[in-house]
């Protein structure tokens, strides 16, 4: 398990860093497509439709042509971030299981649906 | 203030939030939500949404460096998950039925608790096998960690009660976009009697894998804006990763003391909030 380990350590900290580059790359784009405006997050409104659901957002930020949805690329980044400990897990459960321990490759993978659930809720 | 300024001052605060979170261990999350509430003037729903993926940035970090060295209890952690995530979704089902008002005034509740937690002392020596619950023995949560005299065994008791603890830390954790990583450690330290270091590195892998189950929810329910998750969230990332490195060479106790209390203030703040009194 102990290298197993390791392997999951690495896995956590790639994906974190990956998704911070693309929010900081997608901050950035944002902001300087925003210089100027005003900031609104001191109204709630909820976001739109196209940010809350995970696949109309990924085509929303491919599309190019959309300019005003900049915001689209930092969503990608944070959906990167929390698809992290979701990837952990599944990840564990595949561990156990190569180690015949069915117990914990069972309870991991309750965790991992719990996790998937939520996500497609 | 216009929306790049805006969002390079959250950032900075978010920054202050992480350092000061890792070196008095209460973590970014709970600090960042108050200050943007309260500094900011940012909707509570907002800024919930924005701590929660910043807690899942930092606990990602923290966690594998402790998995590296052996420390964290992958079963115990696991075995816990089952219960925090059920917890967190139900949490973030509940938060989107309250108003703010609701919110501020059990966030700021539950931080003031949060400060209770972490002042109180530490202790005590590992438990056998035999010392340990019988429950624990069938999961085989009990484990070894290095020290510098070689592997130290330790059990686990009171499974039953820390696992209904759990449920309780995850339901706050979905409730108010907190890692509560205060909560969870109570439960693993003074109730299943599991050594602290093992306890905080447990909990940071935890810490994580809690928030993502009901940071799902706060997606659909429109809690994510993405001009306020990017800089709180890189913010108390680079922060937490300052704060950690400054611990050896600050002195921590007295910031610790000067922080909790600020850091109570600023609950009763909260409280007042969703009262509807304006103080400070």
């Amino acid at each position: 398990m102990k290298n197993f380990s390791v392997f999951l350590a690495r896995v956590m900290v790639t994906s974190t860093l990956i998704a911070a580059a693309v929010i900081a790359f997608g901050l950035i784009w944002f902001l300087v497509t925003h210089v100027g405006a005003p900031p609104g997050d001191h109204l709630f409104s909820g976001e739109p439709k196209y940010f809350r659901d995970p696949l109309d957002m990924v085509w929303r930020a491919l599309d190019l042509s959309a300019v005003g949805h900049r915001r689209g690329l930092i969503m990608i980044g944070i959906v990167l971030l929390l698809l992290g400990p979701v990837l952990r897990v599944g990840l564990a459960a595949w561990g156990y299981w190569t180690e015949r321990d069915r117990l914990y490759a069972g309870v991991s993978a309750f965790v991992f649906l719990v996790l998937v659930v939520s996500f497609f809720w | 203030m216009n929306e790049p300024l805006f969002d390079i001052a959250v950032a900075c605060a978010a920054f202050l939030a992480g350092v000061l979170g890792s070196m008095i261990g209460l973590g970014g999350g709970i600090i960042i939500t108050p200050v943007l509430v309260l500094g900011f003037g940012i909707d509570i729903r907002y800024a919930m949404g924005a701590a929660l993926c910043s807690v899942i940035a930092t606990s990602s970090g923290a966690a594998a460096a402790y998995l590296r060295d052996g420390i964290s209890n992958m079963r115990v952690g696991m075995f816990l998950c089952t219960a925090t995530t059920v917890g967190a979704v139900c949490g973030a089902l509940v938060a989107s039925r309250l108003n703010t008002s609701a919110l501020s005034i059990i966030f700021g509740g539950a931080l003031l608790v949060t400060v209770l937690l972490s002042v109180r002392a530490k202790k005590e020596k590992p438990l056998t096998d035999a010392e340990s619950d019988p429950l624990a023995l069938r999961l085989r949560l009990n484990g070894s960690f290095p020290t510098a005299d070689g592997e130290q065994r330790y059990g686990v008791a009171g499974v039953i009660p820390g696992y209904l603890l759990m449920w309780v830390a995850g339901l706050l954790s979905g409730l108010l976009g907190i890692g509560s990583g205060a909560f969870k450690v109570v439960a693993m330290d003074q109730v299943m009697r599991i050594p602290f270091k093992v306890t905080t590195a447990t909990s940071n892998f935890m810490i994580g894998v809690t928030a993502a189950a009901s940071v799902g929810i706060y997606l659909k329910k429109g809690y994510l804006d993405p001009a306020l998750v990017a800089p709180v969230s890189l913010g108390v990332l680079a922060g937490a990763f300052l704060g950690a490195r400054l611990l050896t060479v600050v002195p921590v106790a007295l910031l610790r003391v000067v922080f909790l209390f600020a850091v109570s203030v600023i609950a009763v703040q909260m409280i007042a909030r969703g009262l509807g009194f304006q103080i400070g």
